[in-house]
């Protein structure tokens, strides 16, 4: 394939760093056409090596779905599409095909068979009109009106050679899994975090057998509603990047952020918001090529049947019928690909292109547009583009990865790369500057910086090798953006510590897989 | 009385691989009826007009393996059934 399209695939990887500049929502509502399909729009992927106690081995994978959920937002909360396939794929082999997908099928039904809960009113049954009749406490709750189950499969090469094999859950053995209700408040359940942890089920991984973790473990799968891990300073930044930059003159003003102020001084619009998270806890060997190839690389998807014929007389269990093939109608590796560099009219192209093809994109990355588009807001200030095209400095420090850390071939495609070799960093010691904390500053003004892994601080188990919930992923976008890869002459303004004034860091999530924190409860 | 309302969405394919051969568009008729073709699984859809293109998709192409259909295959069907709410009454049996 591979000469030109190596380097395009080169480029894309970079940009996912590097293009983030401003509009930093990672991948909500992003695209024109996933707008109208909130159930199955990605949002945010994470894959990292666990570093919860006992789960040394283990690959901890989150792909976040419905984006911007509002706790209240009752009476029928956030169910995922039964309609559509939800996927995790893991390209091993480096060549932009997965070589493993695993796949989620969810269905929603009616408690009771499809009736429903009734209640006895004036000598007839009467089906209520809520999800939920009393309090809820555990798995299949006689008071749960709407029960959410879903089967996880896993599938072996291309994702639609073969039907996926069927993953028991060894809870009860069947291959039915259990995904909580919403946190629709504190009467309904009293304690959301004691209820949610019955959902965490352990699995096996259909033909292997893995090794490097604890004896008696298993793989593990939770699909449940989350609170929105990643801090995005989001209207601010939407609103043509309407913040401060002090360090260049520009004092902000209203309540502005300051680009170039502490990284926690702004607000983080997305934290009173909720997600629904599919997570999944795999060895890493059952995800590698073998021993001897430790790198990773992983995206999650959606897909619709291509057709839908709405019901003239709908029901609740048949609104529509849904046929034909599937279509993929999302995609997401590494974030703020799609939001940021992705140019408007192919982002539902490129939501719905696979890696292999990604050479077709190569010029949003090799001359990236939004360096620009932060230079003419902020240009007479002195915040310049850099100046060198194509942006090799991001081909060459992000070719398919960073070099000796995460490296998984020379095909070079989109994709969030992991070296399952890297130690996990315990959460306290993590950086939220992750793997970006590994660069010694330039020599001169002629030179970028140089990749140092003995450097004190160095975080290599961090973004871009591959993403932990503490990864902030936008101020490490919005400097590789601005040139931090580059040398001063080419990029004016390389060295400056640009933020979003939304923080993220790993003390402020859980230690546990999965992870993000309990979602907030729609009421007290 | 009720008005039925039959609304058909198709997901445009987009870099869908496998790309089956173009269908037959056809002429196609203003309040023509619906021209159901008998495809056999897996074979190309070849209707006459946007309605029997979906009900054949829906109908015979429900799969886990089929490759989706290229917009080119159905972005020029006919569409004759705006005011036809039984037009896809053969997938609510």
């Amino acid at each position: 394939m591979k000469a030109g399209r190596q380097l395009v695939g080169g480029a894309l990887a970079l940009a996912t760093v590097l293009a983030p500049a401003t509009g930093l929502a990672s991948s909500h509502r992003e695209a024109p056409f996933i707008t109208k399909n909130p159930k199955v729009d990605g949002t945010d992927f994470y894959m990292f090596n666990s570093y919860e106690a006992a789960r040394t081995g283990y690959v901890t994978i989150l792909a976040n779905y419905l984006p911007l959920q509002d706790a209240y937002g009752g009476p029928n909360y956030f169910t995922l599409d039964p309609d559509a396939i939800y996927e995790v794929h893991i390209d091993n082999d480096g060549d932009g095909i997965e070589d493993l997908t695993f796949q989620f099928d969810f269905d929603t039904a009616l408690a009771n068979g499809g009736t429903g809960v009734e209640l006895p009113i004036g000598g007839k049954m009467i089906n209520i009109p809520l999800p939920a009749a009393g309090a809820l406490s555990a798995p299949g709750d006689a008071n749960q009106n709407v029960i959410e189950t879903y089967k996880l499969g896993v599938i072996r090469g291309p994702r639609r050679a073969t039907a996926p094999m069927l993953v028991t859950n060894l809870a009860d053995s069947s291959t039915t899994f259990h995904k909580p209700f919403d946190n629709a408040g504190t009467k309904t359940i009293a304690n959301y975090g004691t209820y949610a942890s019955q959902f965490v089920y352990n699995f096996d991984v259909p033909g292997c057998t893995p090794t490097g973790v604890g004896s008696g473990t298993h793989a593990r799968v939770f699909v449940g509603q989350r609170a929105e891990g990643f801090a995005v300073n989001l209207g601010q930044i939407f609103d043509l990047i309407n913040m401060g930059v002090s360090a260049l003159g520009v004092t902000p003003t209203n309540g502005q952020a300051d680009l170039t102020g502490a990284a926690d001084q702004g607000k983080s619009i997305t934290g009173d918001k909720n997600i629904t998270t599919l997570a999944i806890e795999i060895p890493a060997s059952c995800l590698t090529k073998d021993s001897s190839h430790p790198i990773i690389a992983g995206w999650t998807t959606s897909s619709m049947r291509q057709a839908r014929v709405l019901n003239p007389t709908a029901t609740f269990a048949n609104p529509a019928r849904e046929g034909g093939p599937w279509v993929q109608v999302s995609r997401l590796g590494n974030p703020l690909v799609n939001e940021v560099v992705i140019g408007l009219k192919d982002k539902d192209k490129f939501n719905g292109s696979e890696p292999k093809d990604d050479a077709q994109f190569a010029d949003y990355v090799t001359n990236p547009s939004l360096p620009i588009l932060v230079e003419l807001v902020f240009g007479a200030t002195g915040a310049l583009a850099p100046t060198a095209y194509p942006r090799a400095d991001l081909v060459a420090a992000f070719l398919n990865g960073v070099p000796t850390v995460n490296v998984l071939s020379t095909t070079l495609y989109e994709a969030l790369r992991l070296n399952t070799a890297v130690p996990a960093t315990p959460r306290a010691s993590q950086s939220p500057l992750g793997a970006a904390t590994c660069f010694d500053p330039p020599a001169d003004n002629a030179h970028g910086p140089t990749l140092d892994l003995a450097r004190t601080g160095c975080d290599p188990a961090g973004f871009p090798n591959g993403r932990r919930p503490g990864d902030d992923t936008v101020d490490i976008a919005l400097r590789v953006a601005m040139g931090f890869l580059l040398d001063q002459n080419h990029a004016p303004i390389r060295g400056a510590p640009l933020v979003d004034g939304a923080a993220t860091i790993a003390t402020q999530f859980t230690n546990a897989f999965p992870y993000l924190n309990t979602p907030i409860a729609g009421s007290p | 009385m009720k008005r039925a309302l039959l609304i058909a969405a198709l997901l445009a394919a987009c870099g869908g691989d496998g790309a089956k051969p173009k269908g037959d568009a056809g002429p196609g008729m203003i309040d023509a009826p619906v021209v159901m073709t008998d495809a056999p699984i897996d074979a190309p859809v070849t209707p006459a007009t946007l309605t029997s293109y979906v009900i054949d998709l829906v109908q015979h192409h429900t799969t886990g393996t089929e490759a989706s259909r290229p917009f080119s295959e159905f972005q020029a069907l006919v569409d004759p059934d705006g005011s036809n709410g039984s037009a896809y009454a053969p997938l609510f049996p």
